[in-house]
């Protein structure tokens, strides 16, 4: 399938007369989205501190820009992982978490939310940060950005069904909460753990508000390596739920300002 | 009705108050009856209102384990109050608001002293269908205790005067706290509290939510000794004890 992708993806740039010559000054990424069951194709740069600068998607072979900064405009994707200036990261999104996407990357002009979000959990001392959107249906959690070495092995590829889990359960609340110990829940969803090959051992989520909707969440998680002889980390305390609250009600003020 | 209750008075039924025969509605994700901590007991009600008025039956079921969590809260502060189950939080983000007004009227029309939201709406839109129950639950001397852990944006129904709000204190020390200037005028200890959970399961958990279900408990007590404080008066006095540093600060 990511082979069909890709050509489809070459045949478009083909196509398309549009585009501009590539600028390579920053890393790049991109997103398949498959939308009504067309293929659309969307990709975007990162900026020098790994953050989203501008998407531009293409539908129906009409070439549909957002500038979503003053990054230069991305004309090709490298879907090369072995060169040093591309990754790809393939995912499923829906057109609603796209727009909130949109929303969150429109502040690259002024503030990363990235730059935030990062200061908060380092703060708390927090392994890594994620922020999770809605889809389209408001069914599924889809995590869009994460801050650590983990995030590209589940950004856009996990999937978190709304009627289970603690990001779930702070969309629906719309309250933030803090759970310490988690890995010792047998309940715990081991999943996305074993997948990483890590284990949760305090989590903080916090609801994404903006525009006046619950898009999503923000969470954070304190690890310790699958090796039982591995020390545990402390426990997020009310103070860090709090901290990391406060960075996410910047970044909601960030976009509603943008 | 002793209209000059003391903050003294208040805070000691506070500490010696059981809870009993204070009705809770806990507006929630449904509570599950089978939980071994729940074990002796029974829910008064368990419901699920649907957006079109109808209600139907809850099975015991709690669809995420928060709402077992705030009724195993209220329980252990006061074991003797009648605890009933409102499951208005589900996978339907769209139809919340219709379900939880479906349900407060509910209770409202069933004789709650006490409803626990453990949950907040930020969309503006929608203050106009909280408002209507909750001013009916005002008129009706129910009282409405909600969790909003962003003072500073508003959030239905916390954010209404007549409601107790609650966020979630730093520390466990101390007991309850007065925020002055604030919509949600209160803070409770909710750090680290380990409670029940779906499937017979337990959880380390800390925020708003927890303590919205601790003030809920706290205020059964004081129900419990003097039944008919109305809803401002409550507040009044929740706010000279929690000022005054006069109660206890027990935490579940």
């Amino acid at each position: 399938l990511l082979l069909l992708y890709r050509y489809f993806w070459i045949v478009f740039l083909l196509l398309d007369s549009t585009h501009e010559r590539p600028k390579l000054a920053g890393r790049f990424d991109a997103i398949f989205s498959v939308i009504s069951g067309r293929y659309q194709v969307l990709y975007g740069q990162f900026d020098r501190t790994g953050d989203f600068g501008l998407l531009l998607s293409f539908k129906n072979g009409k070439s549909i820009r957002k500038d979503l900064g003053d990054s230069a405009w991305i004309t090709c994707i490298d879907f090369d992982k072995n060169s040093p200036a591309g990754r790809s990261k393939p995912c499923k999104l829906t057109q609603s978490v796209i727009a909130a996407l949109l929303d969150l990357h429109h502040l690259q002009c002024t503030q990363s939310i990235a730059g935030v979000l990062r200061n908060a959990f380092a703060v708390v001392g927090a392994d890594e940060g994620t922020i999770w959107l809605l889809d389209e249906k408001q069914e599924a959690l889809v995590p869009v950005w994460s801050s650590g070495p983990y995030g590209e092995r589940f950004v856009g590829i996990h999937r978190q069904p709304l009627t289970a889990g603690l990001m779930s359960l702070i969309c629906i609340t719309e309250q933030a909460l803090c759970e310490n110990a988690v890995y010792q829940n047998a309940q715990q969803d081991p999943t996305l753990d074993r997948r990483l090959g890590v284990l949760t051992c305090a989590m903080i989520a916090v609801p994404l508000r903006f525009r006046d909707a619950i898009h999503g969440g923000v969470s954070c998680v304190r690890l310790k390596p699958v090796d039982a002889a591995a020390p545990e980390p402390p426990p997020f305390s009310a103070t860090d739920l709090a901290v990391v609250t406060d960075a996410v009600r910047e970044v909601e003020r960030l976009v509603e300002a943008a | 009705m002793n209209e000059w209750i003391s903050p003294e008075q208040a805070a000691d039924a506070m500490e010696r108050g059981d809870g009993r025969s204070v009705r809770i509605a806990v507006l929630d994700s449904g509570i599950e009856s089978s939980h071994p901590n729940f074990s002796g007991r029974r829910l008064y009600d368990d419901l699920v209102p649907e957006a079109n008025g109808n209600i139907g039956a809850g099975k015991g079921e709690d669809l995420y384990g928060h709402g077992t969590a705030i009724a195993g809260i209220i329980w252990k502060l006061a074991p003797k109050a009648e605890i009933g189950s409102f499951r208005v939080l589900g996978s339907s983000l769209s139809a919340r608001t219709a379900h939880v007004s479906v349900a407060a009227r509910r209770c409202i029309s069933l004789g709650y002293k006490i409803l626990n939201c453990s949950f907040g709406c930020g969309i503006s839109g929608h203050l106009p269908l909280y408002k209507e129950w909750v001013d009916n639950a005002l008129l009706s001397g129910i009282h409405v205790v909600a969790a909003s852990g962003s003072p500073e944006v508003s959030e239905w129904p916390a954010h209404l005067s007549s409601v107790l709000g609650v966020d979630c204190a730093l520390s466990n020390e101390g007991g309850l706290r007065y925020l002055p200037g604030r919509m949600v005028e209160f803070a409770a200890p909710a750090a680290e509290v380990r409670v029940p959970w779906k499937h017979g399961g337990h959880r380390v958990m800390t925020g708003s939510s927890f303590a919205a279900a601790w003030l809920s408990g706290m205020l059964a007590r004081l129900l419990s000794v003097y039944p008919e404080i109305d809803p401002f008066l409550a507040k009044s006095l929740l706010r000279r004890v929690a000022r005054e540093g006069k109660h206890s600060s027990k935490t579940v």
